[in-house]
């Protein structure tokens, strides 16, 4: 979506226009379905929360006050926050929060990652794996290589700098490959 | 050499049913109606006009403007100026003006029971503000007002003050209608165990300063629901059958678990400090009267329960406020003082607890509001807070 027309959408939503609002809905719930999905591993949470991001991000955009930067970081900021909130308040286990960022040890750039390098991946151990990444890891490697936001959206919607975002994909990726071959 | 795997992750291909979808989208459709946004830019230009007129506003002139702008809204002004009042938060213009006509509406109701409810509801809204305020804050892109929430919570502290001075009027005015009073006490306390709900959830999000100050409003939560329970007790104890013995052995268990969390949270704390061996013992000995008051509910011996739990909840919240001056300066932490007597403490109402012996309804008067005293070393309120349980009788006395 062009700046220009991420504007004037933010703009219309403020004033409370239900069109752009179902604009918004019909751009992003693909990837926020996704996004949420493999977070939770689970259709029923992802629809219940992906439905609630799509309110609060009314809600919000009604009382921000002024328009809205960006569409996308803020409705992933409202998922992720949901995400949260979701483990937080069930009992489902929350693997991911246990792991640490120092899974990788030192030398990860070392021969282990590089000699598989033909490795044929199975689509589900790819998808398990992102499920038990630390969280900033996983967040990074939906946003950025399924969902398809660039590094300034990423950034915006995880408090960070563009700078960085680069930095943080290359190791969720060696993060993630880490996993998947061992399992 | 990640290759492979990024091909991979582009194939990966979720995809929510289009049944979802369709239906989820209706269902957004229809609940955002509800959320109708009130242009409030042009009431706002007229209320800053109003501000830049009274050129003295800074000073006397303030609460003469705000009460002048109030009585426009009240007895001339138009649905929509009400209607943008009532949608702001704090920190917003119109905010003062909502809070206004809430205060408003609270002075011209004179039936007491539904002056606790009407109370009671605005908590309900100021409860509101703060989840939105969080969630804005937490959203929020850039320059978002960071004490947004710090005044949420300071406005729902002050509510809760509200709703405990009404329920204390309607206490010692209601003495006719004791049924009444029950059942309005039994509402307040199934609201008050929601909002410490909600208030330990939000502590889960802000910084500490914030959770700080949430703390204390949940003691503030704690000493309305104490005195509501002590109502229902009491009535129960007199052979009022309005409120279920169930539902009052459930209220009395949530409020005991409630203090129990408190101790484990405070023993948690002290356990990573040196040198707090002194104040382990305490929250030690608190879980063992909530021991007690466990052992004293499943005896149906409500009064006791209420007694230990009262005693242990003072006690915890000295402590409370040990543990937050280690959270804010641990170097400074001096286990002889508790921290110093704060203007909001002394703003309190006096609270009264009440001990319940076969019928006989005593009420012993604190000289504290809140049933501490942070400026006495501890040993000096130990000696003081002593609870005498003997089989039938029994009384808790902060003399």
């Amino acid at each position: 979506m062009t700046n220009w027309s991420e504007k004037k959408l933010s703009r219309n939503i403020a004033r409370g226009d239900e069109k752009s609002f179902a604009r918004v809905y019909d751009l992003y719930v693909n990837k926020l379905y996704k996004f949420v999905f493999l977070k939770t591993n689970s259709r029923e949470a992802a629809e219940e929360i992906v439905q609630d991001v799509f309110m609060k991000f009314w809600k919000f955009a009604l009382n921000n006050g002024k328009d809205i930067k960006s569409i996308s970081a803020v409705l992933y900021k409202i998922a992720r926050h949901l995400v949260i909130d979701y483990y937080r308040s069930s009992s489902v286990d929350k693997a991911f929060f246990q792991l640490e960022e120092n899974i990788l040890p030192d030398g990860i750039y070392g021969k282990d990652i590089a000699k598989d390098i033909d490795t044929e991946y199975d689509l589900k151990e790819v998808e398990q794996a992102i499920s038990i990444l630390p969280e900033q890891y996983q967040n990074i490697i939906i946003m950025k290589y399924i969902d398809d936001l660039t590094n300034k959206e990423i950034a915006e919607a995880l408090d960070k700098e563009e700078g960085n975002i680069r930095v943080l994909a290359h190791r969720a990726l060696i993060a993630l490959k880490k996993i998947v071959l061992k399992n | 050499m990640t290759d492979n795997l990024v091909g991979k992750l582009k194939e990966i291909d979720i995809q929510a049913s289009e049944e979802w979808k369709t239906t989820a989208r209706s269902f957004l459709l229809s609940q955002i109606k509800n959320e109708t946004k009130i242009q409030e830019n042009f009431i706002d230009r007229i209320y800053q006009g109003w501000r830049n007129f009274a050129i003295l506003d800074r000073f006397a002139w303030k609460p003469v403007s705000i009460f002048v702008l109030i009585a426009l809204v009240v007895l001339g002004g138009s649905s929509l100026a009400v209607a943008v009042a009532q949608k702001s938060n704090p920190g917003d213009s119109m905010f003062l003006v909502k809070r206004g006509i809430e205060e408003i509406r609270l002075a011209v109701e004179r039936d007491n029971s539904r002056k606790v409810a009407l109370a009671g509801s605005i908590l309900a809204s100021r409860m509101s503000e703060l989840n939105l305020a969080v969630e804005t804050e937490l959203i929020a892109e850039d320059s978002f007002k960071k004490d947004t929430i710090s005044l949420a919570v300071s406005e729902v502290k002050k509510q809760v003050q509200v709703v405990n001075s009404n329920f204390n009027i309607l206490k010692n005015n209601n003495q006719e209608n004791n049924q009444e009073m029950a059942v309005a006490a039994m509402g307040l306390n199934k609201k008050m165990i929601g909002y410490k709900q909600e208030l330990k959830d939000v502590k889960e999000k802000v910084n500490e300063e914030v959770e700080i100050e949430i703390n204390k409003v949940l003691n503030e939560v704690d000493d309305v629901n104490a005195d509501v329970l002590s109502v229902i007790v009491a009535q129960r104890a007199i052979g009022d059958t309005t409120i279920a013995d169930n539902e009052i052995a459930d209220s009395l268990e949530e409020h005991i678990y409630g203090i129990q969390n408190k101790a484990e949270e405070v023993l948690a704390v002290l356990s990573q400090e040196d040198d707090q061996s002194d104040l382990v013992k305490k929250v030690v000995k608190v879980k063992e009267e909530i021991a007690q008051a466990g052992e004293a509910l499943r005896e149906g011996q409500y009064s006791l329960v209420l007694t230990l739990a009262n005693n242990s909840n003072k006690i915890l919240k000295i402590l409370y406020g040990q543990v937050d001056e280690i959270i804010q300066s641990p170097d400074e932490l001096n286990t002889a003082q508790l921290g110093e007597e704060t203007d909001e403490e002394n703003t309190n109402p006096t609270s009264t607890v009440e001990s319940v012996s076969d019928g006989d309804i005593e009420i012993l008067e604190s000289e504290e509001s809140d049933g501490y005293r942070q400026d006495e070393p501890i040993e000096k309120i130990d000696a003081e807070v002593e609870v005498n349980v003997s089989e039938d009788e029994f009384e808790i006395g902060i003399q």
